[in-house]
């Protein structure tokens, strides 16, 4: 019955330096053991409930992540892990980077922290399962992203 | 003029710098990496080569407007390290074994020749 | 009739994002094209806008699983710009950090590898007794990934009694549980069904493939910068470069398995001959000239390459990472390979693609 009792994750690796990645995959490892809230990592977008992105958007990913926020069915959350998906961090004002992932597609929560510890990671994932569930009852749906032409790569 | 400079062989044109990378492939030389930098409206490259942990550089200038040859015949692992400066800093080699055409890295909208 | 089936960016069993066009034919792979670019930030020309103690904290960013050693191989080359001789206690609080870095690296790519041919249990059992090199990093240095421990002139952090203790305490209880898993990655009939004679590169060909780390090792090169005069200190806590003859995934997978071992033995050694005095020296002054600095990271040899102009801020900074070094392999063992294997060749190179594009 309850959608937040059992949410499947997946991972969107942006731009991010690993730091971010290995601390979310830690999360599901053994000593943080984020399956005791039915988390799941899964592999693709048409089955997952919660989308985590990891550091900032580069020229190249941007429409990685469109079309992959956009695969997601609805009810969905979308969660920004670390500096560098937040706001763009450390990198922001490089040539390549294009900002946070709030830059492309809505985001619902954000986990501060250059790298997060896997313990506010969890924390920002449970966070999420509350929006995840409002959404569900609000019957919110997440718009579809298009790119408005600046990100676009002409060759896409 | 720097003080403090590594050690190089300088090398005057392209022709001699194949010859130069050929022979060093005989000695047993490894390729291990190139660097560029704009110096005098032209690129300087240094070319590193290692064997038995000495390192053996290269210096090559190249002339504004000038096409360098690809060394990729030679040593295909250079296509990467050719490939990242056709996009950063705008050169073109000629004789490359795969060419991004300076698609690499960067996509059409992203900044031009950053480094340049 | 070939056809072209893309591998990645997003792909379930790579955390990061790397495309390769596969050119099939039937089940065997014919041809190799890497797309890069995913990750690609610029760090690059960070060196025009932040001096030269602010770039150390951006060449840790570079990658957050060798980030120590990408720090301390950037402080080396200032250094060298600087020609300063750095405290000897420092040198060793570098090695010590940088071997803690190899070992979480090792164990976490051993875990990876283990959920890349799908014997989960295995890589959960690595990642847990990655835990034990991390709570030890985060109590000396303060972070669990960033750890920043190396600055120009010495090094940021003392090595006191306490940390030295839990290090050494963490060692023991590491060491046999290394060899837990190690029995499963060198005799289980499985992994070896798996591993043993894929994408095999012979000795002469990873030499001039230019690969680096443990896939040049895994193919019979003894070549490790470890052992060089680039870092005198390595010789005098007895290091051997490990090397496995094979040239093929297991072989490989023994090169880090036997590194693991090898690091154990350098962390005791160099916290038994851990001189006391200073951590850092005070360094003043603008860098001038260009240097070259080689370290051995845990996916292979680093090459920085700094210039200086005479002001606070470099001219140029070059990274030549490991994995750059690498993916040209990929292009040669790929082909010939199946389908179904590709995903194990790709790990066995240890990809960092963070490092590579940079």
């Amino acid at each position: 019955m309850s959608l937040a009792k059992s949410p499947w994750i997946i991972h969107v690796n942006c731009n991010s330096c690993n730091g971010c990645d290995i601390e979310l995959v830690a999360c599901l490892t053994p000593l943080y053991d984020a399956e005791r809230f039915g988390l799941l990592n899964i592999g693709t977008p048409k089955q997952a409930d919660i989308m985590v992105v990891t550091g900032s958007v580069n020229y190249k990913n941007v429409n990685v992540l469109k079309n992959i926020y956009n695969q997601i069915p609805d009810p969905k959350v979308v969660l920004a892990v670390g500096a560098c998906a937040s706001t763009g961090g450390i990198f922001h004002d490089c040539y390549n980077v294009v900002g946070g992932a709030d830059q492309i597609i809505p985001v619902d929560a954000y986990v501060p922290g250059c790298t997060p510890r896997p313990e506010a990671i969890i924390d920002g994932v449970v966070a999420a399962l509350s929006i995840l569930e409002n959404k569900k009852k609000g019957n919110i749906r997440g718009k579809e992203v298009k790119l408005t032409g600046k990100e676009v790569p002409s060759n896409a | 003029m720097l003080e403090n400079t590594i050690e190089a062989t300088e090398i005057k044109s392209s022709e001699e710098l194949l010859k130069a990378v050929e022979g060093l492939k005989n000695d047993g030389y490894r390729y291990s990496t190139m660097m560029c930098q704009k110096e005098n409206e032209g690129h300087d490259l240094i070319y590193i080569f290692e064997k038995d942990n000495k390192l053996k550089n290269l210096r090559y200038f190249v002339k504004p407007g000038e096409k360098p040859k690809s060394v990729s015949g030679i040593y295909l692992c250079a296509l990467l390290i050719e490939n990242e400066y056709q996009d950063l800093f705008g050169l073109t080699f000629e004789g490359l074994a795969i060419d991004y055409k300076g698609h690499l890295y960067l996509t059409p909208n992203s900044p031009k020749a950053p480094l340049a | 009739m070939t056809t072209i089936i893309p591998f990645g960016p997003q792909h379930p069993v790579l955390p990061e994002p790397i495309a390769l066009k596969l050119e099939i034919d039937d089940d065997v792979i014919v041809g190799v094209l890497p797309s890069l670019g995913y990750v690609h930030r610029g760090l690059e020309t960070f060196v025009n806008t932040k001096d030269y103690n602010q770039t150390t904290y951006i060449c840790e960013r570079i990658c957050g699983i060798c980030s120590a050693l990408h720090g301390i191989t950037y402080t080396r080359a200032v250094e060298k710009l600087f020609d300063v001789e750095i405290p000897e206690r420092a040198q060793y609080i570098r090695v010590i950090v940088g071997e803690l870095n190899r070992l979480h690296s090792h164990i976490l790519w051993l875990g990876l590898f283990a959920d890349g041919f799908g014997f989960e249990s295995l890589f959960y059992e690595c990642w847990k007794y990655r835990e034990g090199v991390y709570d030890v990093l985060e109590r000396i240095t303060g972070n669990r990934v960033i750890h920043s421990i190396s600055k120009v002139g010495g090094v940021t952090t003392d090595l006191t009694k306490e940390y030295i203790d839990i290090t050494l305490k963490m060692l023991d209880t590491l060491e046999p549980q290394i060899q837990n898993i190690e029995k499963v990655f060198v005799n289980n009939y499985t992994v070896k069904k798996r591993l043993v004679g894929l994408a095999t590169m012979s000795k002469q060909l990873a030499y001039e493939a230019g690969t680096a780390g443990p896939t040049l090792r895994g193919s019979g090169n003894a070549i490790d910068v470890r052992n060089t005069s680039d870092w005198d200190i390595y010789k005098d806590l007895g290091f051997k470069t490990c090397v496995e003859d094979g040239g093929d995934c297991y072989a490989r997978t023994k090169v880090r398995i036997n590194e693991l071992y090898e690091s154990i033995k350098l962390i005791r050694n160099a916290i038994s001959k851990l001189p006391n005095g200073e951590i850092a020296t005070p360094v003043k002054g603008t860098p001038t000239g260009e240097a070259i600095m080689r370290t051995e990271q845990p996916r292979g040899e680093v090459v920085y390459y700094v210039k200086g102009n005479g002001t606070r801020k470099l001219e140029r900074l070059k990274i030549r990472t490991p994995t750059f070094a690498n993916i040209p392999s990929l292009l040669l063992t790929l082909p010939g390979a199946k389908l179904a294997d590709v995903p194990i060749i790709v790990l066995t190179i240890d990809p960092c693609i963070s490092c590579t594009e940079r």
